[in-house]
């Protein structure tokens, strides 16, 4: 369970996505644009709590997914992902990881994941938005979506995380001595 | 050596940089087809999805019939009503469709821009951030699925295929802003009116007809359908209705802007088009050197 559980949680978060864009009502459709963000939040969690290079290694991994299956733009999220998880391993060395930290940074991490590919698509002409519409549309809204996602996740899967994390921390400190 | 080449973080992350842009600038050419890696990563995903989304489809399709029994009393009382049209058109059409036919055979015509084969396929996937409106379906190559062709539902034409793997396909919906997304369309009236479906005002959601010639009259409320003159899309596929018209900026052409007839949110099952008229470049030529 111990090598499996991240994996296994993060398949299952990015179907998750897929179900949510496909199921929610069209009236939440027309005004605003929720964009599920539940792997990266995940990820999030796996850095925090677990281990910085999985986390990473893990945000590449679906990063190229995510490019491959939808956009067919490759390096979107490939790039971005590793990169935020990066800047979120940073800011987490320097503050403590409670409940109101991590919830802190996550809001800021993807403010910067979703402003950093809304200006990779206004470079590429794909999308007229402007900065207001942006924030007040799809900004706003996915923040929201995510951060209730994250709290509800909190507990159980920090719990296990730290737990998993307890393992692999006194196996290898048993290959060492 | 300088010692700015010293840094390893700065070196790694100039290396990500040109990477990026490599990869971006490789991915935005128009390719034909997708590479083997691609093909195989999006059939297996689209394996697991499918697998996944069917039953959820079916969860969510039991509470929509619940939602659409409460309704039934008041459609039936409509659709009562429209029955003894419907009797008359159908008559109508029987004829009408005779004489075409008739027609055809005088002209030695067995096939036409507006017939197609239509493959069925349900939805498996919609891209979770909505930058690119792409669904991806669960028919590919192996079905005849090609890059290019027009995908409808019951309501009218929603996109066109983006591009396929041997088991799945991506389709591209109207409403994705793609510079190099454009529609050969018709405005149905007294005289047929040519322009091109190209951009979307995401503001208003409406599509936009461009390029319509100044002195053609065009008034809201008219119906905007695919000429087949792309080479691509059979001819006659239901686009929408215009809504408004504006004059250009420098006063040549017009611009209308069409509502989409099909619900481009709510989509489960969808057709493919596979026109049956080839398109025949050979023709062109052989009628140039005839004449």
């Amino acid at each position: 369970m111990n090598r499996v559980y991240v994996p296994l949680v993060a398949i299952l978060c990015f179907i998750g996505e897929n179900l949510f864009v496909s199921l929610i009502p069209s009236v939440a459709y027309d005004n605003w644009i929720f964009v599920p963000r539940f792997i990266f939040v995940f990820l999030i969690f796996v850095t925090v709590y677990y281990d910085k290079k999985t986390g990473i290694f893990y945000a590449f991994l679906f990063g190229l997914l995510q490019d491959v299956i939808y956009a067919e733009i490759f390096g979107i999220y490939l790039f971005w992902y590793p990169f935020t998880i990066y800047l979120v391993y940073l800011l987490m060395k320097v503050l403590q990881s409670n409940i109101f930290m991590v919830s802190l940074v996550t809001i800021v991490s993807l403010t910067f994941l979703e402003f950093g590919i809304y200006q990779i698509y206004l470079l590429l002409r794909e999308t007229t938005m402007n900065f207001q519409q942006f924030a007040n549309i799809r900004l706003l809204p996915t923040i929201l979506l995510n951060l209730i996602f994250f709290l509800i996740l909190f507990y159980p899967v920090k719990k296990r995380l730290e737990y998993y994390n307890k393992i692999r921390r006194d196996e290898e400190g048993m290959f060492q001595s | 050596m300088p010692q700015f080449l010293l840094n390893k973080r700065l070196i790694i992350s100039l290396v990500c940089i040109i990477v990026l842009v490599a990869l971006i600038g490789f991915s935005r050419q128009e390719r034909s087809k997708l590479s083997w890696p691609e093909q195989l990563i999006k059939d297996t995903t689209g394996f697991v999805q499918s697998i996944v989304s069917k039953p959820a489809h079916v969860v969510a399709g039991f509470f929509k019939e619940i939602n659409d029994i409460q309704k039934t009393y008041e459609e039936n009382r409509v659709l009562k009503q429209r029955l003894d049209e419907y009797v008359q058109l159908k008559v109508k059409v029987n004829d009408l469709e005779k004489k075409n036919e008739e027609l055809k055979r005088i002209l030695n015509k067995d096939t036409d821009l507006s017939e197609y084969d239509p493959i069925d396929a349900s939805v498996l996937a919609r891209n979770p951030d909505r930058w690119n409106e792409i669904i991806v379906i669960d028919k590919g190559e192996v079905n005849g699925v090609k890059k290019d062709m027009a995908v409808i539902t019951i309501d009218g034409m929603i996109g066109k295929v983006k591009s396929t793997s041997k088991f799945t396909s991506n389709v591209q919906l109207l409403s994705t802003m793609d510079p190099l997304n454009r529609i050969s369309a018709i405005v149905q009236g007294e005289e047929d009116v040519f322009g091109v479906i190209h951009g979307y005002d995401s503001q208003q959601e409406r599509l936009l007809l461009k390029e319509i010639p100044i002195d053609k009259k065009i008034t809201k409320g008219q119906d905007v359908i695919t000429s087949g003159l792309g080479c691509q899309f059979p001819r006659g596929l239901y686009i929408g209705k215009i809504t408004k018209v504006e004059t250009d900026k420098n006063g040549l052409t017009q611009t209308a802007y069409v509502k989409p007839s099909a619900n481009l949110y709510d989509i489960d099952y969808v057709m493919v088009t596979k026109r049956v008229m080839e398109c025949e470049h050979v023709n062109l030529t052989d009628e140039g050197g005839s004449s």
